[in-house]
């Protein structure tokens, strides 16, 4: 089944978009179908509303209410610190 | 030194649609991209800046007769329209400048990682656009790439120095551990903001007011995103030029329009930019790896803060009633109101989120970026001339806040004017 994440940032156009790249690429390379969807941090609370993605994963604070949907920090991805760890989080966060 | 001379001049005179590409493409492989990604990635950005170049105009010729109505019908002050960041990336990255600057900064980096005087990281080839606006317009108002490339070592080299001092309270309460945050926009502000905030621990009265911003982001928030802010905008600005229903909704829907998407084009620029940052971290990384850095990124990090969100949705109206009480102010605020969580960061930083400190040093902020985006006017419309920018006949000029936020990068660029005749 395609999963869905939401990837964002501060503004939704610059690191997101990096991010929207690795975790793509680490998806591809696990072998799992997916549709990964960019925006701002501010507009996640609305996004998971009419969307539901499966996971969100973003380089700033999420605290606006995203219900259940697990968030995974996104810097990891920008700096390659703890980058498996962030996958594997993802990885479970999706199963 | 000449014929790379003529041969730059010969590419840039092609636009910078097709000069862009060709420059991304050669830093791409000096950063040890493929070819093809290289290539493809210099092809993305080119589209960004024809996206760009697109939105820009289709704002300026919705906003042009409203402003032209505006200063018939009442005399009105602000004639230089903040058409937004992307338009100053845009000059900044289209320029002759550039490959020569962007080597510069990286060499300044690495030069001052090497003698332990920064220990910012910075991998944020984003934001490099705003010591290369500064390059740019010293460039062409002095003719001098010496002062151009210098302006930007200057820049960067203060700016890693900030970084350094601020990663402390970005780490502990932004929660960014191992980050700085070296963009101008941002960081530039905290020269200012810490200051401030020990003065306004002096003060009788305000010393003891702590106001928190639960719930703000919950109750404005909405009209803190481009959509609504755009739309509630131009429906005003329509309505203030007196014009009929259908044209205040057509202004309105349009506004809406070029706030939206004027971002997804710069997502266009920026994804081609990603190959090259990606070749960046690699160079450095491999040259530093046993030293303990931090990463610098795009402060876009610390803006989800919800005492920088709340205080930057709270500082929209403010700055707009700035704006028309401020006088000599030219600007009128529009595309970059999105965009003040990024100037306020280190207006609330310093205090740990107190508001009442937040909206005192936020305000004192907003007057020096509306001054200096005002000072910006003149060199920003003929800069986006050149860019072919429709500035509107009549009396209208383009600016942005953005530009006016970087506001020591103003400081280094009047002392380098001053001095170039010595060059």
């Amino acid at each position: 089944m395609q999963k869905s994440i939401y990837v964002c940032c501060g503004t939704g156009i610059a690191t997101s978009t990096v991010i929207a790249k690795k975790v793509g690429q680490a998806l591809k390379d696990n072998g799992i179908q997916h549709k990964i969807s960019q925006g701002t941090v501010a507009n996640a609370p609305t996004f998971v509303q009419t969307n539901k993605p499966d996971a969100i994963v973003s380089s700033a604070d999420v605290n606006g209410n995203v219900g259940e949907t697990p968030v995974i920090s996104g810097r990891p991805f920008l700096t390659g610190i703890k980058k498996n760890e962030a996958i594997d989080e993802l990885l479970n966060a999706l199963k | 030194m000449s014929v790379i001379l003529d041969g730059i001049n010969y590419i840039i005179g092609l636009g910078v649609s097709v000069m862009m590409p060709i420059i991304i493409t050669i830093l791409g492989l000096v950063f040890r991209q493929k070819l093809g990604v290289s290539f493809k990635a210099g092809l993305m950005v080119g589209i960004g800046f024809i996206g760009i170049n697109l939105i820009i105009n289709l704002l300026l010729e919705e906003i042009g007769p409203v402003t032209n109505a505006m200063v018939e019908r009442f005399d009105f002050q602000l004639t230089a329209v903040d058409i937004g960041w992307g338009s100053g990336a845009a000059v900044a990255w289209g320029t002759e400048v550039v490959p020569f600057v962007f080597i510069a900064i990286i060499a300044t980096n690495i030069i001052m990682i090497a003698f332990n005087w920064t220990k910012t990281m910075d991998i944020d080839i984003w934001n490099y656009w705003q010591p290369l606006f500064i390059s740019s317009a010293l460039y062409i108002t002095t003719g001098s790439m010496i002062i151009a490339v210098l302006s930007a070592v200057i820049n960067m080299a203060i700016v890693f120095k900030l970084a350094d001092w601020t990663q402390k309270d970005v780490e502990e309460v932004l929660g960014l551990e191992g980050i700085s945050l070296p963009q101008i926009q941002t960081t530039g502000w905290a020269i200012l903001g810490y200051p401030m905030n020990n003065l306004l621990d002096k003060t009788p009265g305000i010393r003891k007011l702590n106001w928190t911003t639960d719930k703000i982001q919950e109750r404005v928030g909405m009209f803190g995103e481009p959509v609504m802010m755009g739309l509630i905008i131009g429906i005003g600005l329509g309505a203030a030029a007196g014009f009929s229903v259908g044209d205040i909704l057509h202004t309105g829907v349009t506004v809406a329009a070029a706030l939206i998407l004027l971002p997804r084009m710069v997502a266009l620029l920026m994804e081609g930019l990603t190959v090259i940052s990606e070749g960046a971290q690699d160079f450095l990384q491999k040259r530093f790896p046993d030293r303990e850095l931090y990463i610098g990124l795009d402060s876009a990090l610390g803006i989800g803060h919800p005492f920088v969100l709340s205080l930057g949705l709270l500082m929209i109206p403010i700055t707009l009633m700035l704006a028309f009480i401020l006088p000599g102010n030219k600007v009128l605020p529009l595309a970059d109101l999105s965009n003040l969580p990024f100037y306020m960061i280190f207006a609330i930083l310093p205090s740990r989120g107190n508001l009442l400190r937040g909206l005192i040093i936020g305000t004192i902020i907003m007057i020096v970026v509306l001054y200096l985006s005002s000072f910006a006017a003149p060199l920003m419309t003929e800069l986006g001339q050149q860019f072919g920018y429709n500035v509107p006949e009549g009396s209208a000029e383009i600016t942005n806040m953005a530009i006016g936020s970087q506001w020591y990068t103003w400081v280094v660029y009047w002392v380098l004017e001053q001095l170039s005749g010595l060059f």
